[in-house]
């Protein structure tokens, strides 16, 4: 069973559409990233599967249990943080914590461990004793995956996490996370506009544009359907303008590669005409290079549509000649 | 909810200076107030009395206040604790993004309403109760100091035990009916003067002496208010949706 499911799922708000027909599976113990600009529909699917949008059209299942029918037992198994979701104001960030833990019928002793135990990891600890409305906005949104993590779900669904945060709170996030993942087997489907935050955490990925995925699969996948190729930046200790097939850009003569495996071949090359390297790096495309790719063929592929067809003008038979190719057997008349 | 200052002052302050204060402050008024030898109540004002026979004049005009003003002001109270406890727990929880949080937590909407309801509703209730006994504590001793009869009758009676619960239930539930067409808890607090209109306009006729609210009529409209809380119970429970309640979210964070 997937952990989260999606077949031709709508939603529209007024005269916009926000999701057009979605399809997503996401498979278990999978740490799965939308990414998308913003107001392409991550958020929205978000909210569908986690029932406080109803679709216009299609269905999705969290677990198997669907958000309109089973709703108290979807919400036992999936965690959601969204940036709206806030924590009770006058309440302290232990106290919230233990709060939303005995919603989620878990216990007393359990909530204290559980508690102490995220807070820690997500390094938010030294503001147990604060009031919510008093954290720092890292704090704050780590406070949110904490909530969210408190009873113990098998899926998580997070809306813009990295926003806000600073860079130790994202490797805190990260680290447990990815440790959740494997120890917990938790299920975690990221909707962020952070690129670099995703390719970070997650290891699939689906691309959003205009309420749909246009993209999906590993980081690998996508840069093979994009057409991206590595890039192979070397350093030279004397001018390397003799190499063929070489640019110089930000002090590295830089070649572009297929895969991988052609780098220790382009490294012999090069040291065997003589070249004396002194730095050799394999630059990946990343997932937001591999975005702009797409999204720019996309923009092409439009531009060129709507370009007016350039047709040969055909010659105009004369009427006699038309009727007495439809007469002949076997031949049709050709339109002009 | 117990937390914000001007609701914390509008469940304490209100019940006291409407039940306490202007029991106290009319009876010391009377008590106090020159009358000239021999003179009676009003014919009018007795006739609004059940037994008018006997009293001079102080006692009559206590003995209205009591029997035709006070029942308007103890009805009163349930309304507002019932307003300002569902504006708080309703519309204070979307203001604050806890009601989305809510949500999202295993307690179903079904319950969350429930809890809701019955928890604004007992509360009401209860400071209503209060606020009785200290009304009652308040009046008896004016009736023992004016030796007026007992203010305490059938009618009374009647409004504690059965239309009071039933007044701060409707308001409750009145409230969460509309909590999708208010925005804020100042919004909220405003439906007060909705529901207290009727109450306060048909005691205000009572004095004109148009009409007569008997024990009988009072029961019924206990029973009708009940009913209809119940009925407009079950349409706001099956109302209190997510989509429904965060509608103004999803337009925006497409």
């Amino acid at each position: 069973m997937d952990a989260v499911t999606a077949f031709d799922l709508t939603k529209q708000f007024g005269e916009r559409t926000a999701l057009q027909g979605l399809n997503l599976q996401v498979p278990q113990g999978a740490l799965f990233a939308c990414v998308g600009e913003k107001g392409c529909g991550k958020t929205t699917l978000l909210r569908l599967l986690s029932g406080l949008l109803r679709p216009d059209r299609g269905e999705c299942a969290v677990m198997g249990c669907s958000p309109l029918v089973e709703g108290g037992r979807l919400h036992s198994l999936l965690g959601v943080s969204l940036p709206t979701s806030q924590l009770y104001a006058h309440m302290t960030l232990g106290e919230n914590l233990r709060f939303f833990a005995g919603l989620g019928s878990v216990s007393q002793s359990d909530a204290q461990d559980r508690a102490s135990f995220l807070m820690h990891r997500l390094e938010i600890f030294p503001w147990r004793d604060q009031p919510a409305s008093r954290l720092p906005t890292s704090a704050a949104r780590r406070a949110s995956l904490a909530r969210a993590l408190m009873h113990f779900p098998k899926v998580l669904l997070l809306d813009e996490l990295p926003m806000g945060m600073d860079y130790e709170g994202r490797e805190a996030v990260r680290s447990l996370l990815t440790d959740l993942v494997g120890e917990e087997g938790l299920t975690v489907l990221l909707c962020t506009g952070n690129f670099f935050f995703a390719e970070s955490l997650c290891d699939s990925f689906a691309v959003f544009r205009d309420g749909a995925i246009g993209l999906k699969g590993s980081l690998e996948s996508l840069r093979q359907t994009v057409g991206l190729n590595y890039r192979a930046l070397l350093r030279f200790s004397e001018d390397g303008s003799s190499l063929e097939g070489f640019s110089y850009e930000d002090g590295f003569w830089c070649k572009e590669i297929q895969s991988e495996k052609e780098m220790p071949q382009l490294i012999s090359q090069v040291v065997l005409s003589g070249g004396k390297i002194i730095e050799a790096k394999l630059r990946k495309p990343t997932l937001e290079e591999i975005y702009r790719q797409y999204m720019e063929k996309g923009l092409k592929r439009e531009e060129e549509e709507d370009e007016p067809r350039n047709e040969p003008v055909r010659e105009k038979l004369p009427a006699d000649r038309l009727r007495t190719a439809a007469e002949e057997p076997g031949e049709e008349a050709q339109p002009f | 909810m117990w937390k914000r200052k001007g609701i914390r002052s509008l469940l304490m302050l209100t019940p006291f200076a409407l039940l306490m204060v202007s029991p106290l402050v009319y009876s010391m008024v009377i008590a106090l107030l020159p009358v000239p030898a021999g003179s009676g109540a009003p014919r009018q004002v007795l006739e609004l009395l059940d037994s008018p026979q006997g009293l001079n004049y102080r006692q009559a005009w206590f003995s209205a206040f009591t029997t035709l003003i006070c029942p308007a002001l103890f009805l009163s109270v349930p309304v507002i604790c019932s307003v300002a406890c569902a504006s708080v727990s309703f519309l204070g929880e979307k203001e604050a993004g806890t009601l989305e949080t809510v949500l999202l937590s295993s307690m179903s909407a079904r319950s969350l309403y429930h809890s809701k309801v019955f928890g604004c509703t007992v509360l009401s209730v209860l400071l209503s109760l209060i606020s009785f006994l200290v009304f009652a504590l308040t009046v008896s001793v004016a009736d023992l100091v004016l030796l007026a009869p007992f203010f305490l009758n059938l009618n009374w009676l009647i409004l504690l035990l059965l239309l009071m619960p039933a007044l701060a239930f409707f308001s409750v539930v009145f409230l969460s009916l509309i909590i999708d067409r208010v925005a804020s808890v100042g919004e909220g607090l405003q439906t007060m003067g909705y529901l207290l209109l009727p109450f306060l306009l048909l005691y205000l006729i009572q004095l004109t002496g148009a009409i007569k609210l008997s024990a009988l009529f009072l029961l019924g409209l206990s029973v009708l208010l009940w009913i209809l809380s119940i009925v407009l119970f079950n349409v706001s429970m099956h109302r209190f949706v997510p989509q429904r309640l965060l509608q103004h979210s999803g337009e925006e964070e497409v």
